[in-house]
């Protein structure tokens, strides 16, 4: 394939699409009919040393916890970025000959990458680095403007499988796995990596289950020469050479920042289609969003929170909902009766896994912190800045809750007005 | 006619003694236990006129009102009784002591019925109380005046003056015997019994017994479901409540709102025991907001439900404060009751409150009710540099941290009072991750297993190591240390750091100058005051250290509850007020502007109330800023 | 219910994660709770020796717990094994095999149910959140189970019998524990059938004490402002700053207009 002309993957999927459903699929069986729109060749040679972005990298290495920001230094951190050279995001990167393939199966969700979906193609690229392998990505249903994400996010090639069952409205995960497992095969990949995500672990663990290859799961450390994975209740790690199937757990390995590369998409999809022995044994639907105002509080995104200062508890609701916010309160409200005990954060109530917290005339007495223990984001309304919830938060507000409120609920009827 | 009155007083107490039979026949049906009826009964007069009185007296209205009803019914029927003796009934000198005590007796009855009228105070009952001065009256005043007409006319002939006034006491006796088997007036007999057989004798004579007896985990049945799994002298002690309300007047959770009413559960327990809504209906003021239940029960049903006799929720709402106790003059046991339920719901259902739940179970899987690592513990005094016990180490004072230690206010404290023990030149350690929990939520919370469990651990970490003494500032394991663990086989000497901190101000080893403060109010923690006596250390050091000292209206023994005890925060009961908020409020009354406490339980309740409010510092806080270095 | 389903519940000696104390698992408890919401009848199987943490699963309703001996060395296939041996009830086959969605003591990768499931060749359902037999009924009966899935989403999904099922955390099956139970609970141990390892397993994964390492930063905080306290703004201005912030944050869906 060496010398072959810049492809437009664009172009391409756009040629493959069937359907006009919501979700594209690709037709991998037709050959790639898209002619380079141009464009010199591209390519970077070893010699290019990139250049670095230390603001751009900083920001990528960032850690959550504590109030300084902290940074993660050597390991995994920078070798996707160090190892690979672009100077310009025009040029893009082509690996011809790989030694051997790495492949990585994203979640995308909406046909998308997500972030995690990135740290696992940022991971495939370490192990296919160290190896002067290729990254490719294993994807199904997907976005237009996947194949480029897919090039940023570091896939050398993109292989494009349909993992719904033919005909059918309802998913099956063991045809997707078998799907998955048959396009492996035809591939015989020197790593396979998935996000450890609820769906990536599930399909993971399938492959594993049916190929009966050893599985890693959780990897927290990665490099080409060793994967690091916590076990026996977290208190031990398990350190291995990488193995065939892993699941990288989130936040652990860096996006791949180097240049684009060139996402090929590989000819075929699967070829036989497998056919279950039983098929649809298994019949799901899409996921479903939960409503926020009754979801469990335990699993909400997003809470807002009533303490003492606050008074006017019918104010309170309407901002919650027009937040699309989860409601909860501290022990005192509870205690009187005024939201119900089920809302309460705490010690004695609910921790919470939130991403966010705000907080209307809350103290922040230490019983109820224990409750934001994995919270990562606070904002606090109150009257006393002073207060330890306000020492917690990343926004503070010194007001009277009563009248923020309702300046809320204004604003955003204004933005939707 | 004397020979009349002879009959029906021995006819009232054939009456007493059939209605007698029956209660004893429904105690009967209690979990049988060992009595020592010899000493017990020889006990009973002593009992009685001491320990009762010095309950009683506390109200005097209740003393005057209660000595010539009682004194005057039993001594003038026992008087008429021995008029069976025919010299006696010639005499005037009987007829005229006979007539003086059925004059305070009715005297008596007329100060009952003073009691409920014009209104029913919400802490009485009404029901057959209603009508009880009535039978009394009737009794003693018919009485009163055949013995006024034998005092008249002795020999005493059949005068058809006296019909009257005999159909009155036949009248009053007959309704006397109904209050007897069915109504309030059972509480003579059925008191008695108790006091004889009561479960606690070491409560008496001034002594002190506030333990939770052990289960024994192998029983097929554990804790109490149904009445007949009380101990037959628990069902005994039930049917002894005068319905006085002084439990209900005293219960921090009353108060509170809390669905609870320890005279109204002792209350339910009793008509469970006679079938549920069959049995005299309860007409005092019920558990505050429970939901309504269905009111059925018998001897073998089960009680706590919403379909039984008692609201699961009042159960939980108990801080075991012993308050009630304290205050009950027929001394009943409402925390071994409460205990007993929670272990029935607690060991044979599964049964309690989902945070209750939460930190039990985390208690077995890692010895800690919030489950941190038993490690950071020792977090808040890292900076201190305190020496741990390791196995077979040797020191002189062993300081129990507690479950207070892992939070951060209550580190303040506990570094207040390392510093004073470093002032005082003590040799003392901590066991740091060899300190587990103590067990104490669990047993108050009716999980006796685990308990046993926890406390296990904790005694065998401590017998493998040497020392004096323990010092803790946490009341609660003070009182499990000091005296559950001992019929577990672990027996040390276990101090509180207020007795450790007066023993070295009295002694010399720190000075204190008073510092010039707002007026300090003691809260009593219940496990260091009412369950262990220590009332007196703690003011004496605030005196040292404080200028003015003010008391709240409630204090020493009779001190309110923080809240915080007995699984009570973290059962999260719905309520109509928070404990912790009353409590503020009473020392806001006294004029306090700090309230100073020594219990890492009060420090939290009482720091979780809303400002502005009393400031909150422990004991050892405030010796450590009065503490002069020389 | 008109056939009562056979349970089993495959059970691990865990660990607490903070103590490391022996101890239950928290999904394989909520397994116990979710046969009985199915109304099934259970069996605990732990391919290993007895071991006491076992008997608190009994507090959570298990009455009977079956001990594979010998299965060290391929728990995988003694509990195919046992499952399929049709030993383990006395009237019929299992319909069900439920377990927490990972072990938390051994290797804890969550594999074991599927390797089970794959090796009985019945389907697997994991991440389950819920569960209820599907009406109307049938035989085999099918569940409706709901799957936990990121932020209080669900996925439903209809899986029919036999089956294996991985419980979620989320799950609120959470049966209470009973004291009284585990005083009744059978420990049984059967013997494994597995035939000795011909050559002794050798193991070449290095094990340590683990260590915290950070994470990454989530790519919105960055753009977040933090530690900002706004003293007594306008309401207006506060509003907008919170707004603008939960905005950044991502917790907001940015105005319908835009
Ligand atoms: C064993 C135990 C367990 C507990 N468990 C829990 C638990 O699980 N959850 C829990 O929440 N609590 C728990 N608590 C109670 C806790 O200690 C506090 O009492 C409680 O959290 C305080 O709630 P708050 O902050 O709403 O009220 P407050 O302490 O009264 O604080 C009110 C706050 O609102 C501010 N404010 C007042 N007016 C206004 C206004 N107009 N506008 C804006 N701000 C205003 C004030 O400055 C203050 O900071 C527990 C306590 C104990 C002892
Ligand atoms: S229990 Fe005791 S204090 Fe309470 S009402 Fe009865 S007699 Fe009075
Ligand atoms: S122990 Fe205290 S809280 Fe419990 S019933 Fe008695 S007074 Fe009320």
């Amino acid at each position: 394939m060496t010398g072959r002309l810049r492809r437009d993957p664009r172009a391409e999927r756009a040629a493959r699409q069937v359907g006009l459903g919501a979700r594209p699929r690709f037709d991998l069986a037709q050959p790639p009919g898209g002619r380079s729109p141009g464009g010199g060749v591209s390519g970077i040679g070893p010699s290019g040393r990139i250049r670095r972005d230390p603001r751009a990298e900083q920001a990528r290495l960032l850690v959550p916890g504590g109030d300084r920001p902290r940074l993660v230094r050597g390991g995994t951190g920078g070798t996707g970025t160090a190892r690979v050279s672009a100077p310009a995001p025009a040029q893009v990167i082509r690996v011809d000959d790989p030694a051997c393939l790495v492949v990585a199966i994203p979640d995308l969700p909406d046909g998308r990458l997500d972030r995690l979906d990135r740290q696992v193609l940022g991971a495939a690229r370490v192990l296919a680095d160290a190896a002067s392998g290729a990254v490719v990505m294993l994807g199904g249903a997907a976005h237009p403007d996947l194949v480029q994400e897919a090039a940023q996010a570091g896939a050398d090639r993109l292989a494009m499988v349909d993992t719904a069952l033919p005909g059918q409205a309802v998913l099956d995960p063991e045809y997707r796995a078998a799907v998955v497992c048959a396009a492996l095969a035809a591939l015989s990949p020197r790593h396979v990596l998935f996000p450890d995500s609820d769906d990536g672990a599930d399909l993971a663990r399938r492959v594993a289950a049916h190929t009966g290859q050893g599985l890693m799961t959780g990897v927290e450390v990665l490099t080409a020469r060793q994967a690091i994975r916590p076990c026996r209740a977290g208190r031990r790690e398990q350190i291995s050479a990488p193995p065939a199937l892993m699941t990288l757990a989130p936040d652990r390995v860096a996006p791949y920042a180097g240049a684009v590369r060139e996402a090929r998409l590989l000819p075929g999809g699967v070829d036989p289609v497998p056919v279950l022995p039983v098929p649809g044994r298994i019949r799901a639907s899409a996921p479903r969003a939960a409503d926020p105002a009754t979801m469990k509080l335990a699993e909400a995104p997003f809470v807002v929170a009533a303490g003492n200062g606050v008074t006017d508890f019918g104010l309170f609701r309407a901002v919650v909902a027009d937040l699309h916010a989860t409601p909860g309160a501290s022990r005192v409200v509870c205690d009187a009766g005024l939201m119900p005990r089920a809302a309460q954060v705490g010690a004695s109530g609910t921790v919470l896994d939130a991403v966010c917290y705000l907080a209307f005339g809350i103290a922040g007495a230490p019983q109820h912190l224990q409750g934001l223990g994995r919270v990562e984001h606070v904002v606090a309304v109150n009257t006393d800045l002073h207060a330890a919830m306000v020492a917690r938060a990343g926004l503070s507000v010194i007001a009277d809750a009563q009248r923020v409120m309702p300046a809320i609920r204004d604003a955003l009827a204004a933005e939707g007005g | 006619m004397g020979l009349v009155l002879v009959c029906l007083a021995w006819g009232l107490a054939a009456g007493v003694l059939l209605a007698a039979r029956g209660l004893a026949r429904r105690w009967r049906q209690g979990r049988p236990v060992r009595v020592d009826w010899v000493a017990g009964l020889a006990a009973v007069p002593r009992r009685y006129l001491v320990d009762v009185h010095h309950v009683v007296e506390r109200r005097p209205e209740a003393a005057r009102m209660h000595v010539p009803t009682a004194g005057g019914l039993l001594a003038g029927s026992v008087a008429l009784m021995l008029a069976v003796l025919p010299a006696l009934r010639g005499s005037r000198v009987y007829w005229a002591v006979v007539a003086v005590l059925f004059a305070a007796a009715l005297w008596g009855a007329i100060l009952v019925r003073r009691r409920r009228r014009p209104v029913v105070p919400s802490f009485l009952s009404a029901g057959m109380f209603l009508w009880l001065p009535a039978a009394l009256g009737a009794y003693a005043g018919g009485a009163l005046l055949l013995a006024l007409g034998m005092l008249a006319v002795p020999g005493g002939g059949a005068s058809p003056l006296l019909l009257a006034p005999l159909l009155l006491a036949v009248g009053g006796a007959g309704g006397l015997l109904v209050q007897f088997a069915r109504g309030p007036m059972r509480h003579a007999f059925a008191g008695t019994v108790w006091l004889a057989a009561h479960a606690r004798p070491g409560r008496f004579g001034g002594g002190r017994d506030t333990a939770l007896r052990p289960l024994d985990l192998d029983a097929p049945r554990l804790g109490a479901l149904a009445p007949s799994d009380f101990a037959w002298t628990a069902l005994a002690s039930f049917d002894a409540c005068i319905q006085c309300g002084r439990c209900e007047q005293a219960c921090p959770a009353f108060a509170a709102g809390q669905r609870l009413n320890p005279k109204a559960l002792i209350q339910d327990l009793v008509a469970a025991t006679r079938g549920g809504s069959a049995a005299e209906p309860y007409s005092g003021s019920p558990a505050p907001n429970a939901p309504p239940v269905a009111c059925r029960g018998s001897m073998d049903a089960p009680v706590i439900g919403v379909d039984a006799m008692i609201h699961p929720d009042t159960l939980w709402a108990c801080t075991t404060c012993r308050a009630c106790v304290e205050e009950c003059p027929m001394m009943i046991e409402h925390v071994d009751a409460i205990v007993d339920l929670r272990r029935g719901q607690a060991l044979m259902l599964g049964q309690v409150r989902p945070g209750a739940a939460q930190a039990l179970r985390r208690m077995r899987d890692s010895a800690e009710p919030g489950g941190r690592p038993l490690a950071a513990r020792a977090d808040g005094l890292a900076a201190l540099d305190v020496p741990v016990l390791p196995e077979g180490g040797e020191t002189d004072i062993l300081l129990w941290l507690g479950e207070g230690a892992f939070d951060l206010r209550y580190g303040r404290t506990l570094q207040a009072l390392v510093r004073l023990m470093r002032l005082a030149g003590l040799r003392f350690a901590i066991l740091g991750e060899a300190e587990t929990d103590c067990g104490d939520l669990a047993r108050r919370l009716g999980d006796e297993a685990t308990f046993h469990l926890l406390a296990g651990e904790a005694i065998a970490t401590l017998k493998a190591r040497t020392f004096q003494r323990i010092v803790t500032a946490d009341p609660h394991a003070l009182h499990v240390l000091r005296n559950e663990y001992p019929a577990l086989g672990g027996h040390w000497t276990v101090q509180h750091h207020t007795a450790l901190l007066d023993e070295l101000v009295t002694g010399g080893a720190l000075r204190l100058a008073p510092r010039d403060l707002p007026p300090v109010a003691y809260h009593d923690p219940c496990y260091l005051g009412r369950y262990n006596g220590e009332i007196a250390a703690p003011r004496r050091l605030l005196d040292a250290a404080c200028g003015t000292r003010v008391e709240m209206e409630r204090h020493g023994m009779r001190s309110m509850c923080c809240g915080g005890g007995g699984g009570n925060p973290i059962s999260d009961v719905d309520g109509a007020a928070r404990i912790p908020d009353l409590r503020m409020a009473q020392a806001d009354a006294a004029g306090a502007a700090i309230v100073a406490v020594g219990c890492p339980g009060c420090t939290a309740m009482l720091e979780g109330v809303p400002a502005p409010r009393p400031e909150v510092r422990d004991i050892a806080e405030l010796v450590l800023d009065a503490v002069v270095t020389a | 219910m008109a056939t009562e389903l056979r349970a089993v519940v495959l059970l691990s000696a865990g660990i607490d994660p903070v103590s490391g104390r022996p101890a239950p698992v928290g999904t394989e408890i909520r397994a116990i709770g979710l046969a009985r919401a199915l109304g099934a009848r259970m069996i605990g199987l732990h391919a290993g020796p007895a071991a006491p943490v076992l008997r608190e699963y009994a507090g959570y309703g298990l009455a009977d717990i079956v001990c594979l001996d010998g299965a060290g060395h391929d728990p995988v296939a003694a509990l195919a094994r046992a499952i399929v041996s049709g030993s383990l009830f006395t009237d019929g086959t299992v319909d069900l095999v439920l377990a927490g969605r990972r072990a938390s003591g051994g290797m804890d990768s969550g594999l074991l149910p599927y390797a089970v499931a794959e090796r009985l060749g019945w389907p697997i359902v994991a991440d389950v959140a819920e569960g209820q037999v599907a009406v109307p009924a049938s035989r085999p009966p099918e569940f409706d189970v709901e799957q936990a899935r990121p932020r209080g989403t669900r996925r439903a999904a209809r899986v029919a019998a036999p089956c294996a099922l991985a419980v979620h955390d989320v799950a609120s099956c959470v049966p209470d524990f009973v004291f009284a139970r585990t005083r009744m609970a059978v420990l049984r141990t059967m013997p494994s059938g597995l035939a000795e390892p011909s050559a002794p397993v050798t193991e070449t994964v290095e094990e340590r004490a683990y260590r915290r390492r950070p994470r990454l930063i989530a790519s919105t905080a960055t753009q977040a402002p933090g530690g900002q306290v706004l003293v007594d703004p306008p309401p207006q201005d506060a509003a907008r700053a919170i707004i603008d912030h939960l905005r950044a944050l991502g917790v907001l869906p940015p105005p319908a207009g835009s």
